[in-house]
């Protein structure tokens, strides 16, 4: 009996642990695109929680108003460039987007309306260019 | 049965070994079937060790006396509640335990991260399982929990000295604490590993810090609040090493929660965190360490063990590996280190920082001194509890000072008028309460001093508090409760903090208390009274009584009387154990809000008459009462934030995230409470009233060289075969007139220099006592230096409202930034 829950709790643990070798293949998770946009995430963080001790601090006292107006002006620009630099980065991740969906489609000529192959460059009745999305 | 247990162990080494090196390979080759596997991994080594354990439990109650560690640690009187613990009451539940513990946070983290922080997880991954390896590599190589002997007819039964409530939560509590660390320090070795070196893992761990922080600092109070009610010497904390050993990790961790807060929100500091984390979780090693080798002498060692060594191996790689990758990473992690002023929060943290760590060092210095001195000078000696009380209280007192004048300065920039007017209030107050307190304080100058800086303390945080509704009133019109409760539900991690604060001022008021202790020891027949303080104790009756085969107790009744009325009437016990040498003291306790009054009965005669030691411990209720406030702080400062706040990047389930940070929040709760409920309830020796104040300042300069790691004055063997002979001869000695220089070098020749509690204050000897001092002294400069590098070179202006491209986008931007900062808490 004990042999056999044994050989059981062994199989199920390897079956387990190899089974995405099997049927996980692929890349891995690429870090850069995920690892810089949290950066960023935290970056407004920081500056939101800057703003938030200064409007704090000023209200209970402890900074003077002239400090208050300067340091939340500066901190207040920081984290209007972080959130312009998100929403390109948003922006950008769009475009990929539209790069992947344009391939997966088979579009037409739009020269002669040719049906044409995904991942062809030009025509193959007119010779036209056919269009690809720049990054 | 057993042979399942032991096969789990076995199964998990290997898959522990397999899912170290395939999920950094998979990160390497990137093959996501490699990390998915590795994860999977993980899954299976917690229900391998689940199953593990679950095995040893029921060994445990099937009463499987064929298993070694079964029979070394329960029998069959035991009890259904102590059986369950007598699991992590050795060695080898200790290390399963722990395994457990951290097989379960890894398994919790994989699930936080399936979908978030993929550049990290395989080195997480990696790094939990190396560790798990550590302890799997012992209990299947070094110290088998499954080990099978020829069953004898009962077992060996528990420790009656850990048959106590206070035993059973201990060593889980602590060790959630210190396997909890596991996961920041992964977190921060895998930053750098993968070369992500911003804030994200701090951010990401910041929940796994508290949480840990939390049980570190309630696992030290368990263990005080234990060894006060159990051990019997009136005590709760004799800085034992391995009591220090569990101190120190939490000192750099409480300076680890501070020093991010600049992180955060200055991006600086970056390599002083990863040094903090990497200290903290290798002093956690240090103390098992510690407990494990028979290094140094402790109450708390296990007896010498090989396993010791591998934990120091273990830690030495460790140091090694961490600080090469942080050399390694340096010029990357370097910050721009800026800072608007020299007076500032920032400034001010890095001295706090500068404070906690000192106190670790100095700490760490007394536990290894005799280490030192032996290595060096050949001499053995001991660095006891008065090296510590004289070296630390200096330092605890700066950093009270600090908890109170931090808050008053703002983040980046205070002016010198503002610094005035916030210090005013609570400055007067201080200085009305400590002219209050002069009475107090005569001959008590430290304790004076500590009520008198709480008193600054405790002011500038309630002024704080009621700034801050105020504000909020004006702005909102509320009343004053809901201004109270929006205002600290918002800004959870500020008024958590200022709530843990008033915590740790509650437990400076219950250790200061200890300067006015009072002790007692007295024969009385039946009928005698004594008395003590305001209190005197009538002594009545001693019976006896048998409630099971194994054990017999003795109790005494004793009325107290106060103000001329009967109070209580006191039953403190002494019990016998059929398999224990030494007879335990069950310690009568009357708690109050002003004094404890503790009563030992410390051994009885056959006519009868009975020996009692008595204390009264003035304000020890506020150390445990303490202990709440900070777990109710941290309850507050890990409550769910209302809205999940970072767009895109989470996009797991908010609502599970939620569900199982209130859980863990709950189980803080519930240890609180814990507390709460808890925290309510040798032959005599003559010698002439004259000579007691003598008597008593010598019997603390000598260390009880019986193993107990204790003062002969607090040595809690009530037989100890030590400690009485010494009591008796020193007490022959103070009352033939022997001066006290000539008491101590009798001593000292008669049992070398480490029968002294504390190094003499010479030679080789005052390196000692110098060196922590020296060394904040030396590092304060240093910072003062820095702090004034950074400030003059003033902040680089990088933001510009020009990278706009039309005023319109920056209305835009604008009135997004109002509105999130609407919603933003912290």
């Amino acid at each position: 009996m004990t042999l056999f829950i044994e050989i059981l709790i062994f199989i199920s643990a390897m079956f387990f642990i190899g089974y995405p070798l099997f049927h996980k293949k692929g890349t891995a998770f690429t870090a850069g695109s995920d690892g810089s946009f949290n950066e960023l995430i935290h970056k407004k963080e920081a500056a939101y929680t800057a703003i938030k001790d200064l409007d704090f601090d000023y209200i209970t006292g402890k900074l003077s108003e002239s400090d208050y107006k300067e340091l939340k002006k500066r901190y207040e620009i920081e984290a209007l460039n972080i959130l312009r630099l998100l929403d390109e980065y948003k922006n950008k991740g769009a475009v990929t987007l539209t790069k992947k969906t344009g391939d997966e489609r088979t579009p037409f000529c739009p020269q002669c309306g040719t049906k044409t192959k995904g991942g062809d460059n030009f025509c193959f009745q007119c010779g036209a260019r056919l269009n690809s999305v720049e990054i | 049965m057993n042979e399942i247990g032991e096969l789990c162990l076995l199964l998990s080494l290997g898959i522990a070994v397999y899912s170290s090196i395939v999920s950094v390979l998979g990160e390497k080759r990137k093959r996501k079937g490699l990390i998915a596997s590795a994860e999977n991994s993980l899954f299976v080594l917690f229900v391998l060790i689940t199953i593990s354990s679950a095995t040893l439990i029921s060994a445990f109650l099937r009463r499987d006396f064929s298993v070694e560690y079964v029979a070394n640690y329960s029998n069959k009187d035991l009890s259904l509640f102590y059986t369950l613990s007598a699991f992590w009451a050795g060695q080898k539940g200790s290390l399963l335990l722990w395994a457990w513990l951290l097989s379960i946070f890894s398994a919790v983290v994989v699930l936080q991260n399936r979908n978030k922080n993929r550049e990290f997880m395989p080195y997480v991954i990696s790094i939990s399982s190396i560790t798990l390896c550590l302890f799997l590599a012992l209990m299947v190589f070094a110290s088998r929990p499954f080990e099978l002997i020829y069953p004898p007819e009962d077992g060996y039964g528990l420790n009656p000295l850990l048959q106590n409530p206070g035993m059973v939560f201990h060593p889980p509590t602590l060790y959630l604490g210190f396997v909890g660390f596991t996961i920041p320090f992964a977190f921060a070795m895998s930053s750098l590993l993968s070369g992500h070196l911003g804030d994200t893992w701090i951010k990401t761990t910041r929940r796994w810090t508290i949480f840990s922080w939390f049980f570190l600092s309630m696992g030290n109070l368990l263990g005080a609040w234990w060894a006060y009610r159990v051990l019997g010497w009136g005590g709760y904390w004799a800085w034992d090493p391995v009591e220090n050993a569990s101190f120190m990790p939490w000192l750099t961790a409480t300076a680890y929660l501070h020093s991010v807060m600049i992180q955060e929100r200055r991006d600086m500091l970056k390599v002083w965190n990863m040094v903090l984390i990497v200290v903290t979780f290798c002093l956690t090693i240090f103390g098992t360490f510690l407990t494990r080798s028979g290094v140094i002498q402790s109450v708390h060692s296990f007896g010498e063990s090989t396993v010791g060594y591998y934990f120091l191996v273990f830690l030495i790689l460790t140091i090694g590996f961490s600080f090469y990758l942080i050399v390694n990473k340096f010029s990357l992690l370097k910050s721009n280190n800026e800072l608007d002023s020299i007076i500032s929060r920032e400034s001010s943290f890095l001295f706090n920082n500068l404070i906690l760590v000192g106190a670790a060092f100095a700490t760490f210095w007394g536990t290894m001194f005799p280490v030192i001195s032996e290595t060096i000078r050949g001499q053995k000696l001991t660095v006891g509890p008065p090296f510590f009380n004289q070296v630390n209280i200096p330092i605890g007192l700066a950093l009270l000072l600090l908890i109170g004048i931090c808050p008053l300065i703002s983040w980046k920039r205070s002016s010198i008028n503002n610094l005035k007017r916030n210090f005013l209030k609570p400055f007067v107050i201080s200085i009305i309460g400590g002219i209050v307190l002069i009475p107090v304080g005569i001959g008590h100058l430290f304790a004076w001093l500590s009520f008198t800086i709480s008193i600054f303390v405790v002011s500038t945080i309630l002024i704080e508090f009621y700034k801050g509704v105020d504000a909020r009133r004006n702005s909102t019109g509320e009343g004053f409760v809901k201004a109270l409760f929006f205002l600290t539900g918002k800004n959870k991690r500020r008024y958590g903090g200022y709530i843990i604060h008033i915590g740790v001022v509650l437990m400076y008021v219950g250790i200061t208390g200890s300067s006015y202790n009072i002790e007692k020891e007295a024969t009385l027949k039946k009928g005698e009274s004594m008395e003590i303080g305001d209190y005197r104790l009538i002594y009545k009756d001693l019976a006896n009584k048998m409630p099971i085969p194994t054990r017999i107790e003795v109790i005494a009744a004793m009325d107290i009387e106060k103000d001329g009325k009967i109070i209580a009437t006191a039953q403190p016990r002494r019990e016998f154990y059929k398999n224990s040498e030494q007879p335990i003291s069950r310690v009568y306790n009357l708690s109050g809000l002003k004094e404890d009054l503790y009563i030992i009965l410390a051994a009885f005669n056959e006519d009868n008459s009975a020996t009692f030691k008595i204390h009264v411990n003035p304000l020890v209720k506020w150390l445990w009462i303490g202990g709440i406030v900070i777990g109710l702080g941290t309850f507050i400062a890990m409550l769910p934030d209302r809205k999940e706040k970072g767009g895109m990047q989470v996009i797991e389930k908010g609502k599970k995230k939620t569900e199982s940070r209130i859980s863990s929040t709950a189980y803080c709760l519930l240890v609180t409470c814990f507390l709460l409920f808890f925290s309510g309830s040798v032959s005599a020796l003559t010698i002439d009233e004259k000579y007691m104040p003598l008597y008593d300042e010598l019997s603390g300069k000598f260390m009880c060289l019986c193993g107990c790691g204790s003062l002969i004055k607090t040595c809690p063997h009530q037989d100890c075969n030590f400690a009485i002979p010494f009591r008796k001869e020193l007490s022959t000695r103070i009352q033939t007139g022997e001066t006290k220089e000539q008491i101590i070098g009798y001593f000292v020749n008669k049992h070398g220099e480490r029968i002294l509690s504390a190094p003499t204050k010479r030679g080789f000897n005052l390196v000692a006592w110098i060196t922590p001092f020296a060394v904040i002294i030396i590092v304060g400069f240093f910072i003062k230096r820095i702090i004034h590098e950074w400030a003059t070179k003033g902040i680089t202006e990088e933001a510009k409202g020009s990278d706009f491209k039309t005023q319109d986008s920056l209305d835009k931007y604008k009135k997004i930034l109002e509105k999130e900062l609407e919603e933003f808490e912290r």
